[in-house]
């Protein structure tokens, strides 16, 4: 049941949100998508798999183990979550903006019943559909590659798709604040190549100095990570409960901030 | 999850018997970071109107528009739809029944036409067996039909604007809200617009307009609110509005002519504007003509009927000067 000021907007706008128009907003999405997805699956596999095989075959065979597991099996298993976080992020970052401010398609939706709020969060449940679709082409190939330890592996898509959520809030806040196309830049690279590098794909965390490891903990990304590794790897324990807390509230954080910076932009 | 609200019997307007008003504004006001852009306007449509907002660029028609529609917070005064004020209660009720044509269009231009009226159909929850009745319907009456399955970007922009006002039908809206329909498109197209909106007119829609063509609203409008600066200065049925402000006849005298000319017409018209382009007389009516032809003898003018743009130019003159 949702309230009346669930996201703090002062009572400027009906606040509740309506699921059904959530999903109508996310059916619209990928009815768009169709026409393209043939490149948008190439860029959103080629890609995190390109690298797999080149770093973790490649690089893999001087690293030797790590913890206990082949190096390509232990990158493979953070891929996923990478590669998921990509799709969410690209889809409400440049997608959005583009249906925004290209396309007006927030301007057209907004004449009907659904609201900015709905509209939004069916941009967020379009990005995690994209994830889940991501995940579950990623765990077949590297089920087949051999790079999947456990059976717990066939949850990795459904993971996909909740680690896409929050990513989704997260990229559509860095949206409500983009002025233009170059904004996205700064987070790109101080965001998302930052936790590309520092989330425990290519070396397990505790490596790093405690401060560091500290703040690489605050990266959602390495709780990602985390929860995709324990499914790969059949490593899965209470900590799993944990992870997914903290994203679920980064999704609640990053998402209440984007509705009402959205709002703030849109509706004047 | 809450349940979609729905308008209470009990907020609707005590409406006189045959006309409900559908739209009643009052004391309505907006301002842009400091800059009052809305100046207190108040109107009026009764169902089964068709009234045009006409006024230059920057008057504040499509922000009104915005406010009445639910797309921008109301700034001053009060606005009811349907009788029920505008505003976050409402909201959804209030845009649920109404059908808004915006001046950019936004179509969506990855999915086909068929597919964007679909599409628009899903937000108001039509279910698909109606919608797709109801957009054959509306393909077929906006001479569509034969591009249903064309992509938006392979369309004219007489096609667009046409596609726009089908889709702001597709859920049977009581109200439908048009800003500059005809902007931007070349005369052929303006006219089939013209004449579709006519159609819908005849079946009995409320239409609201905006426009700064003159044409446009002598041609669709019941009723023109003349806005300039946020305000309304004028209102009326265009023949009402060019006998009150115009006259019924106007005589452009071209040049040379001098000042002892503007004397000489004086006593035939009830008001006379010169500039260097033209000595512009303005006539009560035509029983002034035949002793104005004595006096502009050996001179080139021009004799027609007063028009909307004679009323336009005339009450929103300070702009001119600007």
């Amino acid at each position: 049941m949702a309230t009346r000021d669930l996201f703090g907007l002062g009572g400027t706008t009906d606040e509740r949100v309506h699921l059904a128009s959530v999903v109508r907003v996310m059916q619209r999405n990928f009815l768009s998508w169709r026409r393209f997805y043939r490149a948008s699956l190439v860029s959103a596999l080629g890609d995190p798999l390109l690298f797999l095989f080149g770093i973790g075959w490649g690089l893999g065979r001087y690293v030797g183990d790590i913890e206990g597991v082949p190096y390509a099996q232990f990158v493979a298993s953070g891929i996923v979550a990478s590669s998921v976080m990509n799709v969410a992020t690209f889809e409400t970052t440049f997608s959005t903006f583009a249906r925004m401010r290209e396309q007006r398609t927030y301007e057209a939706i907004r004449a009907t019943p659904v609201s900015l709020t709905e509209i939004m969060g069916g941009d967020v449940l379009w990005a995690s559909c994209k994830c889940l679709l991501t995940a579950t082409v990623m765990t077949l190939v590297l089920w087949l590659a051999g790079l999947l330890r456990s059976p717990l592996a066939i949850g990795l898509p459904l993971a996909g798709f909740l680690i896409g959520v929050p990513f989704g809030a997260i990229g559509m806040l860095v949206t409500s604040r983009a002025q233009s196309w170059d904004y996205f830049t700064y987070y790109f690279t101080f965001g998302i190549s930052l936790m590309f590098y520092f989330s425990g794909i290519f070396f397990p965390l505790a490596s790093m100095p405690g401060a560091l490891q500290a703040v690489a903990w605050c990266l959602p990304l390495s709780h990602g990570v985390a929860i995709t590794r324990a499914l790969a790897l059949g490593t899965v324990g209470p900590m799993l409960l944990l992870h997914a807390a903290v994203l679920a509230l980064y999704f609640a954080l990053t998402f209440r901030l984007a509705v009402r910076g959205m709002h703030r932009r849109l509706v004047t | 999850m809450p349940v979609e609200p729905q308008p209470s019997p009990a907020a609707l307007p005590a409406a006189p018997p045959e006309r409900a008003e559908v739209i009643a504004a009052r004391g309505v006001v907006k301002q842009f970071g400091g800059k009052t852009v809305v100046r207190g306007i108040d109107f009026s449509v009764a169902a089964g109107e068709h009234v045009g907002f006409l006024g230059p660029n920057g008057a504040g028609k499509t922000t009104t528009i915005r406010m009445m529609t639910c797309q921008s917070p109301l700034g001053g005064g009060e606005i009811r739809v349907f009788g029920l004020p505008v505003g976050p209660r409402h909201e959804r009720a209030i845009k649920a029944r109404l059908g808004v044509v915006p001046q950019d269009e936004n179509l969506d231009p990855d999915l086909s036409v068929l597919v964007n009226l679909r599409v628009y159909a899903s937000y108001y929850g039509i279910p698909r067996a109606v919608a797709e009745e109801r957009a054959a319907e509306l393909l077929a009456l906006f001479a569509l039909a034969d591009r249903r399955d064309a992509r938006i970007d392979t369309l004219s922009g007489g096609m667009k604007r046409r596609l726009s006002i089908a889709r702001a039908l597709i859920h049977g809206p009581d109200l439908l809200v048009l800003d500059e329909p005809t902007t931007g498109l070349d005369p052929q197209a303006r006219h089939l617009v013209w004449e579709k909106l006519r159609e819908l007119g005849r079946r009995g829609t409320t239409m609201l307009l905006t426009t700064h063509y003159m044409e446009e609203a002598a041609q669709l409008c019941d009723r023109v609110l003349i806005i300039d600066d946020g305000r309304i200065i004028a209102e009326g049925s265009p023949r009402e509005l060019v006998r009150r402000h115009a006259g019924s006849e106007v005589v452009e005298v071209f040049p040379p002519f001098d000042d002892a000319l503007k004397t000489q017409c004086a006593p035939f018209a009830t008001r006379i504007e010169a500039t260097s382009e033209a000595l512009r007389l303005y006539l009560a009516d035509a029983a002034a003509m035949p002793p104005l032809l004595d006096v502009l003898a050996g001179h080139t003018f021009l004799r027609r009927a007063a028009n909307l743009e004679d009323v336009f130019l005339h009450l929103t003159r300070r702009e001119l000067r600007d």
